[in-house]
């Protein structure tokens, strides 16, 4: 009896000494994550945010993540001007793929390669977010010169109106392996922000030659949390606002504050 | 005692058959009162519904604590969500350890020690949610480890197989890190699950579970299922495996394997009289085996043709395994 009742006590310590290690453990990662000055601090607005569809459970959820809407970096061809997943990204051409990590030793038309950049799986890589700069100038023009050609529809019209109001504005635009020598080539904290995402490597036939480009599936933290505080702002109402996204030590992003568009730009929230 | 006073073996006089019977009696009563045994048939079936209301107990109650946070975390301030979660996982653990200490049944306290693994799998995943944390594998070892400690606590067979999913993800997304993939990628492929597979196997083997006799079974069979349902995929799917070879080589490499694989397994439960292994490994092998023949013959051959294959096939199986019977029967001591 002695000896069970020992077993127990033993049993009650390590089980609530493993419960506090690990909210130990998780909580000195998000403290040491917001210690210090950010590593970037995005002013976004309404256009770079995305709330989550009312499927499933979450019509039942009282929190509210919201989805960053970035769009790729891409030439002419590949711009639907939507923020989406899997575009092709010019800049990820074969050597930075390289650089990534990734096996590009195939050429892109030898008659293995399908099978060969198949096989390789998604990578966790550091990826450049750029906000309001030359990437979002880029597609602006390029939806200014398609409504301004000859025989311009009025779909051409409408999309400049969306890139103009409502398109979002943030753009992946560069990847690394090595946060220093990324922060160096973007070293505006206020446009640029470094973060982890996924890339993968695809093989795309352009006019029956085939090439190599990566994609970005995803960011490995693709929606952020809205505390309860910044709810009054941030709500599932997507009306006019601006966020404030910081980024911390480990690239890992936060609301740092919120208000309505037009309102004092240092309230917190309201 | 009836049947052996009936065949003539015992011949007791009243006196003496009254004693034994309260004899037998008041050990069956301390039995049942110290370890709740059961002391009948309608007892072992009693008792075999309660472990279902258990579980479906578990399993709702487990659901209930989740959609209740879900429901109204939004509403609290980021301090109180973290207390809420913490002293949930905690407040769960503790009310398991005071069921657990007064519970002779268990289970009760294996109700209690399925929601408090929930509440702790809560308890991460949320604090992940709620600071934007990047996904992590390290998260599966504390929920691996938090498991093991409830399943060796309250001798619970499920929670010991949650325990071992996780232990599995963890050493499947390491392995699968090696080659540089995003380590929530490591189901893609296979092969990242055999490491685990091979030390599930080995761990009952070295180290004894004196008290926990039910143990090494649940892990030999996940560790069955970890090396050879992976097998059986990459027997269909080539294009999954990392060996540099053509889809039809890999495939043709992995039926070998499986075929041979699940046969020593069987063969290997025969010898040490392992029949969960056995089992296991039949089914398994008969897993492969169908997959095939759907893939070598549903078109090839008439319906007829290819159903009454299968059944000939299921025949063959009966005799083998009538054979194997015998031998487990005339391996058993006694």
């Amino acid at each position: 009896m002695i000896a069970r009742w020992s077993r127990w006590r033993h049993t009650l310590v390590g089980g609530l000494a493993l419960i506090a290690a690990t909210n130990v453990v998780a909580l000195f990662g998000i403290m040491y994550n917001r210690s210090g000055p950010p590593t970037a601090l995005l002013q976004v607005s309404d256009r770079e945010l995305q709330v989550p569809g009312s499927w499933g459970f979450e019509s039942e959820n009282s929190g509210l993540a919201l989805g960053l809407a970035w769009r790729m970096a891409s030439g002419a061809e590949d711009d639907y001007g939507i923020a989406g997943y899997g575009s092709r990204a010019a800049w990820l051409d074969r050597r930075r793929l390289e650089e990534l990590g990734f096996d590009v030793s195939v050429p892109a038309d030898h008659p293995r390669a399908n099978r060969h950049y198949e096989r390789q799986l998604p990578r966790e890589v550091l990826i450049v977010m750029e906000l309001d700069g030359p990437a979002y100038q880029a597609a602006l023009r390029r939806a200014v010169e398609r409504a301004a050609r000859p025989g311009a529809t009025g779909y051409d019209a409408k999309s400049l109106a969306f890139e103009r109001e409502r398109s979002s504005r943030l753009f992946l635009v560069d990847a690394g392996l090595d946060y220093d020598s990324l922060r160096a080539r973007y070293p505006d904290r206020s446009r640029y922000a470094i973060v982890r995402g996924k890339v993968r490597v695809d093989r795309w036939l352009v006019k029956n030659k085939g090439s190599l480009n990566g994609s970005v599936s995803g960011l490995s933290v693709s929606a952020l949390n809205v505390p309860v505080e910044l709810r009054g702002v941030l709500g599932r109402d997507m009306s006019g606002y601006t966020a404030t996204v910081a980024f911390g030590q480990r690239l890992e992003p936060w609301f740092a504050a919120a208000r309505k568009s037009g309102s004092d730009p240092d309230s917190k929230g309201r | 005692m009836r049947a052996l006073e009936g065949e003539g073996v015992l011949a007791l006089s009243e006196a003496q058959r009254a004693a034994v019977s309260a004899h037998h009696s008041s050990l069956l009563a301390r039995y049942a009162r110290d370890f709740d045994i059961d002391r009948d048939m309608e007892a072992k079936q009693m008792s075999l519904g309660m472990r279902i209301a258990s579980l479906l107990g578990a399993l709702a109650l487990a659901a209930s604590a989740f959609f209740l946070f879900y429901q109204f975390w939004g509403r609290f301030s980021t301090a109180s969500q973290v207390s809420i979660l913490l002293c949930a996982a905690a407040g769960s653990f503790v009310a398991t350890w005071w069921i657990q200490t007064r519970d002779a049944s268990g289970y009760f306290a294996k109700l209690a020690a399925m929601v408090a693994f929930a509440c702790f799998v809560l308890n991460i995943v949320m604090l992940g949610s709620i600071f934007n944390i990047t996904p992590s594998d390290k998260a599966f070892i504390a929920w691996a480890a938090y498991g093991f400690l409830l399943a060796y606590a309250c001798d619970l067979r499920l929670l010991l197989g949650a325990a071992i999913l996780c232990l599995t993800a963890f050493i499947a997304a390491r392995t699968g890190t090696i080659s540089g993939m995003y380590w929530l990628h490591f189901g893609e492929r296979p092969e990242n699950f055999f490491p685990a597979a091979v030390l599930l196997f080995a761990f009952p083997s070295l180290v004894r579970h004196a008290r926990y006799p039910d143990f090494p079974a649940v892990y030999r069979i996940l560790a069955l299922l970890a090396l050879f349902l992976p097998m059986i995929v990459l027997a269909n799917w080539g294009e999954a495996s990392y060996l540099p070879f053509d889809d039809w080589a890999i495939e043709a490499i992995y039926q070998i394997l499986g075929f041979a694989g699940t046969a020593a397994a069987i063969c290997l439960g025969v010898r040490r009289q392992w029949p969960h292994v056995v089992n296991t490994a039949v089914t398994l092998f008969i897993a492969l085996l169908y997959t095939k023949f759907f893939d070598w013959w549903w078109e090839a051959m008439p319906k007829y043709l290819f159903f009454l294959v299968l059944g000939l096939t299921a025949v063959l199986f009966l005799l083998v395994l009538r054979r194997l019977r015998t031998a487990l029967q005339q391996g058993t001591p006694g």
